[in-house]
């Protein structure tokens, strides 16, 4: 039943740069998917694959160097990865509208804010420069800038790092997208104003009832806002589930790194916190096993000659690892994160 | 853990003139850093929090006089360094040492890690020749490389290692104290527990003092004795890190506590934010009395009419606020 409702399904997409070095595979056999109305969180550090995922979905990948090698992007009974670009312009910005990361540098700063909101609407909805223009000021009233009459005649100079990236929301929001792709919209800004736009997007959330990926390398951030998580590693998915399956009860052993290598500010006492040793791997040379192997604290001889495949711990809770192959020992993650 | 006392700085002061006019007279002047006083004891960590442009790394370079304060004094080991000449400043550089924000920016991109480290060392004139050479592999052993790194040149390594050499850089004239400016900030999550693990290994074993600046209250929280929370070029919060957090006076300081998620959806789910409306003022032309009083959900009339002293309000916690 739920197949056949779901907003985005990505099946194994594998993206990858051909650079003179060789070819870069930044994201290898990566499935996920995203229902109406959902607010799903990808986290990973960076170079893990998380922005090219989303850059491929949008199909805002540079090409040449890169190109999605295989896989299928249906979004509202479409393959996008065989779409023409033309009926792709259709849909980014109108079905899809995305949130980039800096603030500063994704306006166009020679143009004023209203020039560049009205643009979207004539474009695509068809609007006139007075009924643009009135559409411009409600969505700007409604995350939030004060004065947005005279807000909208001013340049993207005159406005904060906060303000700018409500403009960024209100900008990707015009069109009522099915779905909104929020990559980092928070790690420019300072934690005051993070707080605030993640209320924002929790109330735009309930408000328009939008679909939401959030990507971030910030597990805080996705705990208050996102359902259901994906945690990537070097290009691949290594775990994906429920917050609740995710916090809670976390299978990959670099899940387990991730939430303990944070401290907690509601933590009690000094604890050390646990690092997770080495560099992630260099996707120029992935690893042919797991790719966390070589930082893996119970890694097997396995673990390093073929890639795991995927466990279901329970329904929507997916781990790929090794460790949870019925012959692996166990190994747990208990609430004070120690391992035993 | 009262150990000596080995900064004072005392109603520390640093304005930039803004230059206007074809005539470059000075009109207006960005007030980064409005008189801030502390002690840092010996072996202790003392965080310095606060959001961008608060004034925290101005402060960490006008106390080791990368930047001439306007006014103030800064007494190391009791003496007033603010008086010291180029020559007396650099016996105490070698006591006072720094870590950066960028691990890229801050290693020339010619010169070999070997001597990148070793040029301290002459600077100094602490070791030459094999001594050097073998000092040089002992620190890079101590923040975990290889010696065999020495040859290569900083472009060949990762942001951790990079970060990893600028402190064995720091470490090699065998500071006392080291002044840490968001040293962890432009590092992966995974890489910043590394670094900050072997900041606290290194501090145990060679007694060092830390002045920790950084914007992330949850990891100053974590490796911080005391910490001292500034807002707009002010300190308006110091305690112990385990009060700051479990009993936060100023207004400030617990907004900034609400902003920041916890992982875990039902601490999240249950919590109730406190979110500050509007953005921090602009140092160029700060708002009169206390500085917060423009975003204070508890503003008072007094508060625009004098600015509030850091005061004690028992057992070594200190609020600036008219409201306690």
């Amino acid at each position: 039943m739920q197949q056949l409702h779901h907003l985005l399904e990505v099946d194994n997409l594998s993206t990858s740069f051909f650079t003179y070095a060789g070819e870069v595979r930044a994201v290898s056999g990566v499935s996920f998917y995203i229902d109406e109305g959902e607010a799903l969180g990808i986290v990973g550090e960076s170079g893990c694959g998380k922005s090219v995922t989303v850059q491929s979905v949008m199909r805002l990948i540079p090409s040449p160097p890169g190109k999605i090698v295989s896989g299928q992007i249906r979004f509202l009974g479409q393959d996008l990865v065989k779409l023409p670009e033309k009926q792709m312009t259709t849909i980014r910005g109108k079905s899809m509208g995305m949130i980039f990361q800096d603030p500063m540098t994704s306006l166009n700063p020679v143009l004023t804010i209203g020039r560049q909101m009205t643009e979207v609407l004539q474009r695509h909805e068809g609007l006139g420069k007075q009924e643009a223009m009135d559409r411009a000021e409600k969505y700007l009233e409604m995350v939030g800038i004060p004065n947005c009459k005279r807000r909208l005649k001013q340049y993207p100079h005159e406005f904060s790092g906060g303000m700018r990236q409500r403009v960024m929301i209100a900008m990707a929001l015009l069109c009522n997208p099915k779905l909104l792709i929020a990559d980092e919209p928070t790690t420019a800004l300072d934690v005051t104003i993070q707080a605030q736009i993640l209320e924002l997007m929790k109330d735009l959330k309930q408000k328009i009832n939008t679909s939401i990926i959030l990507i971030t390398h910030d597990l805080g951030v996705v705990a208050g806002l996102c359902s259901r998580i994906i945690v990537m590693y070097g290009g691949k998915i290594v775990e994906s589930g429920t917050v609740q399956d995710i916090y809670k009860s976390p299978q990959h052993p670099y899940t387990w790194g991730l939430l303990k290598s944070v401290p907690r500010l509601d933590a009690l006492s000094r604890t050390k916190l646990v690092p997770i040793h080495g560099t992630p791997p260099d996707l120029l040379k992935p690893p042919v096993g797991c790719g966390f192997t070589a930082r893996c604290a119970h890694a097997m001889k396995i673990c390093a000659e073929q890639p795991p495949g995927i466990t279901e711990i329970n329904p929507g809770h997916q781990v790929a690892c090794w460790l949870l192959h019925p012959d692996a020992p166990k190994s747990t993650f208990d609430e004070k994160g120690r391992v035993g | 853990m009262k150990n000596e006392v080995i900064l004072e700085v005392e109603n520390l002061v640093k304005h930039f003139p803004l230059e206007e006019g074809i005539f470059s007279r000075h009109h207006k002047k960005v007030h980064a850093v409005n008189g801030i006083s502390f002690q840092l004891h010996q072996g202790e960590t003392l965080g310095l929090v606060g959001e961008s442009g608060c004034g925290k790394s101005t402060a960490g370079r006008t106390i080791i006089r990368l930047y001439e304060p306007t006014s103030g004094i800064v007494k190391y080991q009791g003496k007033n360094i603010l008086s010291y000449n180029a020559k007396e400043m650099l016996a105490v550089r070698r006591d006072i040492q720094m870590i950066f924000q960028d691990p890229y920016a801050s290693l020339n991109p010619r010169m070999t890690v070997g001597d990148i480290i070793g040029e301290a060392l002459d600077i100094h004139h602490l070791a030459r020749g094999q001594k050097r050479t073998d000092r040089i592999y002992e620190l890079l052993e101590t923040v975990g490389l290889n010696p065999e790194h020495a040859n290569r040149f900083p472009h060949e390594f990762s942001g951790g290692q990079r970060q990893r050499i600028g402190i064995a850089r720091s470490l090699s004239v065998n500071p006392k104290l080291i002044i840490c400016d968001e040293p962890i900030s432009a590092l992966d999550v995974s890489i910043q527990a590394q670094i900050v693990n072997m900041l606290e290994e290194l501090q145990e074993k060679l007694g060092l003092t830390y002045l920790f600046i950084a914007h992330d209250l949850s990891m100053v929280k974590h490796i911080s004795h005391r910490i001292a929370v500034m807002y707009l070029g002010r300190i308006v919060e110091l305690t112990d890190s385990f009060t700051l957090y479990e009993k936060p006076l100023h207004p400030y300081t617990q907004a900034l506590l609400s902003a920041i998620p916890i992982p875990d959806p039902d601490i999240e789910a249950a919590r109730q934010r406190q979110v500050l409306k509007g953005n921090v003022p602009s140092p160029i032309d700060p708002p009169s009395g206390c500085y917060f009083r423009t975003r204070c959900p508890k503003a008072q009339e007094v508060c625009a009419l004098s600015t509030p002293e850091l005061i004690e309000q028992g057992n070594n916690h200190w609020v600036a606020c008219h409201c306690i």
